[in-house]
């Protein structure tokens, strides 16, 4: 190895480089703008991706949701949630009979107008049991929570969201006010903690909760719930938490081994999984497209590499006169255009910084860097600087000195 | 004392597609080490054709080259390239500098490609200009320099890797007659204070007066082969005269004669 010849052409490299600044610059600019936006997209969709996985830890601890699966009368389909086959009673064998299982509630929704004495507001209304706020993991700020006698007594009290409650009350504390659903006057008793969006955007704190057996006397009637949420007691006891439930439910709904479920069971982490693959594909094409972006970069790295060779035949030629061999001249100029790509790299790493903020400002999604994320890149852009320097570098090569020495 | 090139038989045929040209026609030559001596000829010759031979620029067709005791004729590029950066310095008549380089860099190149570091290199290269007279000129550009600066520069690269053949091919072409005569001088001192073999290729028989042999070429042989008169031999015949039936050919080997700093 000649340590010499291999500084001294990262030297001329950066020579030719600063002679000719303008030619330099316009020819890194494909690898410019293809390193800077993969390292853009890369970024934002790592930082979306860990917003959208904070949020659904959100949702609750360690969350699975059962919904009744669809009806299918005389080959008609009526869609997930048709049939009516789930019942409070087996959600309470859940909680009771699954040991992965710490805590399970039936839930039921629909959305009336609630009534203050300020206002109105069409709120999203739960009926669930008093396991709920727990399975969500959600707090109340200031009142209590709902109890057990609550629902017992089907009590004509509720939980308010601070969304809810702000347009209702304002800034009013609303524990201890009451708000007419549906005719019926019902007493705030505690105030929910803010939650923020949910995976879908939707605001979670525009709720108003009540205990189920209050939901179906007095708001809907009924004694089905839509669904169920459990929690698993740890997070590694999902899975096994969804097997017992399936057990449980097929043998309470006294299915036979060849029928399907009649309901349908996914923990929060799959519903993760779902979004994340969305935007994993989404990803995927952003970085093609980049990629393909930088492959282009190569090509006008080539071409204007094939220029200098044409330009620094003379020159060549008197390298070879003075004693470089093909293979010196050879490594000599894919240095060149690996070190041209390579500092286009640098830029594009910058432009990427640059353009990973812009976006995060814009949209408030975070921006992630890590090592792999600039060296990833960077190291395919100085790839991509000696794959498309080798051709010119062997024209180069392969010049006849004594010709060489001839041309002007 | 042994001998720095020996050739034997050596012929040069081009093959251009329908046309064979046969350059070099059987040369035999002998150069002892240390002798300066001057190859003549007009164009077509075959003086240049025999120039490349003997800088390792290009191999013969057929024949044997031996150069300070390695046999060329049979080497490959890399040999080739070998022998260019340890056993030869090249001056060249229009001086084949680097435009983008001082007088310093291209004094270090052949070192760079020997593998010199750095320091050591530019210890050298300005060991090297001392030589040529070039102290205050190291850190200009060619287009800085006179023609005569700048064919100093030349040698002091041609120095650099310490080689013992100096090949000059017409060294003063594009010099004045005053700027001439310094590089001759020059010549003529680096032959005699650094021992080295000189192999002058030209056509001026002025410069072929300051060298100890002569060796003229006529249609790729060796035609005239005497001390020159520095060294007690005869005048140096016209180089016409030795051709019978010497037709002008187009020039095709020599560089432009307006070539100026590149």
């Amino acid at each position: 190895m000649n340590w010499a010849l291999f500084i001294e052409s990262f030297h001329i490299a950066f020579r030719e480089m600063s002679r000719h600044r303008t030619r330099s610059f316009l020819t890194m600019f494909g690898v410019i703008i293809g390193v800077g936006a993969i390292i853009s997209v890369v970024s934002i969709s790592q930082g979306a991706k860990k917003k959208i996985q904070g949020q659904i830890a959100n949702l609750g601890s360690n969350m699975i949701i059962g919904v009744p699966g669809s009806t299918s009368a005389s080959g008609v389909k009526a869609g997930t949630g048709s049939a009516v086959t789930l019942t409070i009673e087996d959600t309470q064998a859940i909680e009771r009979e699954c040991s992965a299982v710490s805590h399970c509630a039936p839930v039921a929704r629909i959305i009336c107008q609630a009534v203050s004495e300020l206002g109105n507001w069409p709120a999203p209304v739960t009926g669930a049991t008093c396991r709920y706020t727990a399975i969500r993991a959600w707090n109340v700020e200031s009142g209590r929570e709902l109890e057990p006698g609550d629902d017992d007594t089907a009590a004509k009290v509720c939980l308010i969201g601070k969304t809810t409650s702000e347009q209702l009350f304002g800034d009013m504390d609303p524990v201890g006010q009451r708000i007419r659903l549906k005719g019926t006057l019902i007493e705030i008793v505690g105030l929910l903690e803010t939650k923020g969006q949910n995976p879908l955007g939707e605001d979670q704190d525009d709720t108003v909760v009540v205990p189920l057996n209050t939901f179906f006397r007095h708001l809907a009637g009924g004694d089905r719930p839509q669904a169920f949420v459990a929690s698993a007691v740890d997070e590694n006891q999902i899975d096994l938490a969804i097997t017992q439930i399936k057990g449980l439910l097929r043998q309470r709904h006294r299915l036979g081994e060849s029928e399907p479920d009649d309901f349908i069971i996914k923990s929060i982490e799959e519903y993760a999984e779902m979004a994340e693959s969305t935007s994993n594909v989404m990803t995927a094409l952003l970085v093609s497209i980049a990629a393909i972006s930088l492959l282009v970069g190569g090509i006008g790295i080539m071409n204007i590499m094939l220029v200098t060779v044409m330009e620094r035949t003379r020159e060549i030629g008197i390298r070879m006169a003075v004693g470089a061999t093909q293979r010196m001249i050879l490594s000599q100029f894919i240095i060149e255009s690996a070190t041209l790509a390579g500092v286009g790299g640098i830029l594009g790493v910058l432009m990427g910084f640059v353009g990973s903020i812009a976006i995060s400002r814009l949209t408030g999604w975070p921006a992630i860097f890590s090592v792999p994320l600039i060296g990833g890149p960077f190291g395919f852009a100085v790839a991509i600087g000696l794959l498309f320097g080798l051709l010119p570098a062997r024209r180069a090569s392969s010049l006849k000195p004594v010709e060489s020495l001839r041309h002007d | 004392m042994s001998n720095i090139v020996e050739l034997r038989d050596v012929h040069k045929v081009y093959d251009m597609g329908e046309v064979r040209v046969h350059a070099l026609r059987g040369i035999n030559l002998t150069i002892a080490t240390g002798e300066a001596i001057a190859i003549m000829g007009a164009s077509g010759s075959g003086k240049s054709t025999l120039l490349n031979i003997l800088g390792c620029l290009d191999t013969p067709t057929s024949g044997v080259f031996w150069l300070d005791g390695e046999r060329v004729d049979q080497m490959n590029e890399a040999q080739l390239a070998y022998c260019r950066r340890t056993k030869l310095g090249f001056v060249f008549q229009n001086f084949n500098l680097l435009r983008s380089g001082t007088s310093l860099e291209n004094v270090e190149l052949p070192m760079v490609y020997m593998g010199v570091p750095r320091r050591e290199r530019d210890k050298r290269a300005r060991a090297a200009l001392a030589i040529v007279g070039l102290v205050d000129r190291m850190e200009h550009m060619p287009w800085q320099l006179s023609g005569g600066q700048q064919q100093r520069v030349a040698l002091a690269r041609a120095l650099a890797n310490r080689p013992p053949i100096l090949l000059a091919d017409e060294p003063t072409g594009n010099l004045d007659s005053k700027t001439s005569e310094e590089v001759l001088e020059l010549l003529a001192r680096l032959h005699r204070d650094e021992k080295l073999s000189l192999i002058v290729v030209t056509h001026d028989p002025d410069i072929a007066a300051y060298l100890h042999r002569i060796v003229i070429l006529y249609d790729g042989r060796v035609v005239y082969d005497k001390p020159g008169p520095v060294a007690g031999g005869p005048p140096i015949p016209p180089i016409k005269s030795l051709g019978a039936t010497l037709e002008e050919e187009p020039r095709s080997e020599a560089a432009p004669a307006t070539g100026g700093p590149t």
